[in-house]
């Protein structure tokens, strides 16, 4: 089949959904599908929002079968088209009230909020099927559109070279450093750890210097190492010779690391509102679930540092958790409305 | 020329909209005619004659009439026993409403509605109505009653007036409401809603998809206050009841559905006219700030005066 993966464009940004959405043209390609990514740049403030929806509603889109999957790309019409959620425009929606939306309560915020949701609901119901990633979009979905979603689970990247090796002294993320990764309170955790574990913070972005800021003032420059992007052979090792993964973000969509940490057969210490990542972390299972304060994820980090071999327990629960993940079932859910 | 070629330029002259001929043995059906009437904003329905322009399609109420060669048809079908006929065969559009033959023909199949969608009402979220309750001061989690003569806030003595009865829909958590006209009111708005089984059987409702049914008011008004605390629930139902609004109770609608389908949309010769339709199609409201974007972005490529 020819088969269009569309998705939006941020231009100059490169992240999670840009790589989901490379590695889903792969996985139709490799199952003998010829497949293209089609991407559109998209503006995510009010006075721009339904511009590009409406480009995407006027594209021609000449395939035999369209997997949208975030938003506005999920606007584009076509009688076969599946939708595979990453997320709609959280902004307007769970997100509303965070600092960076300019959403508020004034009568133009609640009409685009209203308007937005109608046109949602609209695209996303012409779907012949809608998946998300996590049952966090699922539940997302339900509650503002209220549709209803089927979670499709994916193997992150890496996902084939990660490996397991010994239960070192450091605990590690490799993350974004953005606000709603938090990484600082990963930082302000390993302070309140009493057992001299180390943290390996790796990844870009906005808050990198707020991250570098909170490490000096709390007198850990020598405990917490922050290496900025690290390629993949390195990252491969940072997981392999971890203790256990800390992530704690603010209600995750679907949280790659999580999963990259359990193929690693690394636990993962989380928080209880870190969404998606608690499909995954079962406390006292897969990893340790805190309420997200510092003390107790410093807590968790003296657990684990004091019991490795409860920190490997867990993380081989976490690898047989995440073993069935495969490209082809996720390729075979998709077209499944399509087969003979 | 005679007096009826005379009669027939000047009905030439007269049409700007595109012809639809209509096909009718003897009275066309009852339940036809607010659709006939509402087909009028798309296209002209005449019955074929001397002077009469070509028709761009057809719509016959009787399959035994057989259908018009080169022109797509609509074709009124009151039961299954009709879709035997060649006429429903080759039809475009079936236009019936009995459940059976909507069941048979499939998507071909529009439901025709006897009644209008309540003027300016548009599906609003349960997210969106808490942060409108938010913006106003009004309490988190509202009923509404709609089940006496007149519409009442809670807490307020006197009946809601006018746009005080829209302005109520639109920030009410859920609504109790009894009697077709209310309930469909409701749902018109996208409230989660809970009525009597009488009323949900008229409107052709279904319980836990359009709305929720209950037999007393004091489980009615449980019902409705659980729907009121919680989102996605009442997010469902608001948003199917507002669909069934659309597809079974609003004529307006199904008259552009079909003129689209019959290939009658007259505005499709200007420029901007398939945008405008996806922007009907999504619900965009005439003075939604994306219309103007729209035109903004193609002012420059077209010449002054002509049609967006």
């Amino acid at each position: 089949m020819d088969i269009l993966v569309c998705g939006a464009q941020m231009p100059f940004v490169r992240g999670g959904a840009e790589l989901h959405q490379e590695n889903l043209v792969a996985a139709f390609v490799a199952a003998g599908h010829r497949a293209e990514l089609v991407r559109l740049p998209v503006a995510w403030e009010k006075g721009r929002l339904f511009d590009a929806p409406l480009a995407w509603r006027l594209l021609p889109a000449d395939a035999d079968v369209i997997v949208a999957t975030n938003f506005p790309a999920y606007f584009i019409r076509h009688p076969r088209k599946v939708v595979w959620l990453f997320h709609q425009h959280r902004g307007a929606y769970d997100a509303a009230d965070a600092e960076w939306s300019d959403f508020d309560l004034s009568d133009d915020s609640l009409e685009t909020q209203r308007l937005l949701t109608e046109w949602d609901s609209r695209a996303l119901g012409e779907a012949v099927e809608l998946f998300s990633t996590s049952a966090v979009v699922a539940a997302r979905l339900a509650r503002y559109n209220g549709l209803k979603a089927t979670p499709l689970y994916h193997p992150p990247p890496l996902f084939e070279r990660l490996r397991a090796g010994p239960f070192g002294d450091y605990v590690f993320c490799a993350t974004r450093l953005e606000a709603n990764k938090r990484p600082e309170l990963i930082v302000q955790g390993l302070a309140q750890a009493r057992s001299g574990t180390r943290a390996v913070l790796a990844g870009r972005g906005d808050r990198a210097s707020a991250v570098r800021d909170t490490v000096l003032r709390l007198g850990l420059a020598d405990r917490v190492e922050l290496p900025g992007f690290v390629p993949d052979e390195q990252l491969v090792e940072l997981f392999a010779g971890a203790l256990a993964v800390v992530y704690v973000p603010a209600d995750e969509d679907y949280g790659y690391v999580t999963l990259q940490a359990f193929a690693a057969g690394k636990p993962v210490i989380t928080a209880a509102d870190s969404g998606g990542t608690l499909e995954w972390v079962e406390d006292g299972v897969t990893g340790l679930v805190t309420d997200g304060s510092a003390a107790e994820i410093g807590k968790a980090i003296d657990t684990l540092a004091a019991d490795p071999a409860l920190a490997a327990r867990l993380g081989e629960a976490g690898r047989r958790r995440v073993a069935e993940l495969s490209w082809d079932s996720v390729v075979r859910s998709l077209l499944a409305p399509f087969s003979p | 020329m005679g007096q009826r070629g005379a009669l027939a330029a000047r009905a030439v002259l007269a049409v700007s909209l595109p012809v639809l001929a209509l096909l009718v043995s003897r009275r066309a059906p009852e339940e036809v005619l607010p659709l006939l009437a509402a087909l009028t904003r798309h296209c002209s329905p005449l019955v074929p004659d001397v002077g009469v322009p070509p028709a761009k399609a057809a719509l016959s109420t009787d399959a035994s009439l057989g259908a018009p060669i080169g022109l797509p048809l609509a074709l009124w079908v009151g039961s299954v026993s009709d879709l035997s006929m060649g006429a429903a065969v080759d039809a475009e559009v079936v236009l019936t409403r009995d459940e059976q033959v909507l069941a048979e023909v499939g998507d071909r199949a529009l439901w025709v509605p006897v009644t209008r969608a309540p003027a300016g009402s548009r599906p609003i979220s349960p997210f969106v109505r808490s942060r409108l309750r938010a913006a106003r001061g009004l309490p988190a989690d509202v009923v509404v009653d709609d089940d006496h003569d007149e519409l009442r806030w809670p807490h307020r003595a006197a009946a809601l007036l006018g746009d005080e009865i829209d302005t109520a829909l639109a920030c009410a958590g859920s609504v109790v409401a009894l009697g077709a006209a209310r309930v469909l009111r409701s749902l018109a708005w996208g409230t989660a809603t809970v009525t009597d089984l009488a009323t949900a059987t008229e409107i052709r409702a279904v319980d836990g998809v359009h709305l929720r049914i209950a037999h007393t008011a004091t489980t009615r008004r449980q019902l409705a206050e659980d729907l009121a605390a919680d989102d996605s629930a009442a997010a469902a139902l608001g948003w199917q009841g507002r669909l069934l609004v659309e597809q079974r109770h609003d004529v307006d609608r199904a008259a552009a559905v079909l003129a689209r389908r019959l290939g009658l949309i007259q505005a499709r010769i200007a420029p901007l006219a398939g945008p405008l339709a996806l922007l009907a199609e999504l619900g965009t409201p005439p003075d939604a700030r994306v219309r103007a974007r729209m035109a903004d972005a193609v002012r420059a490529l077209t010449s002054p005066g002509s049609r967006p």
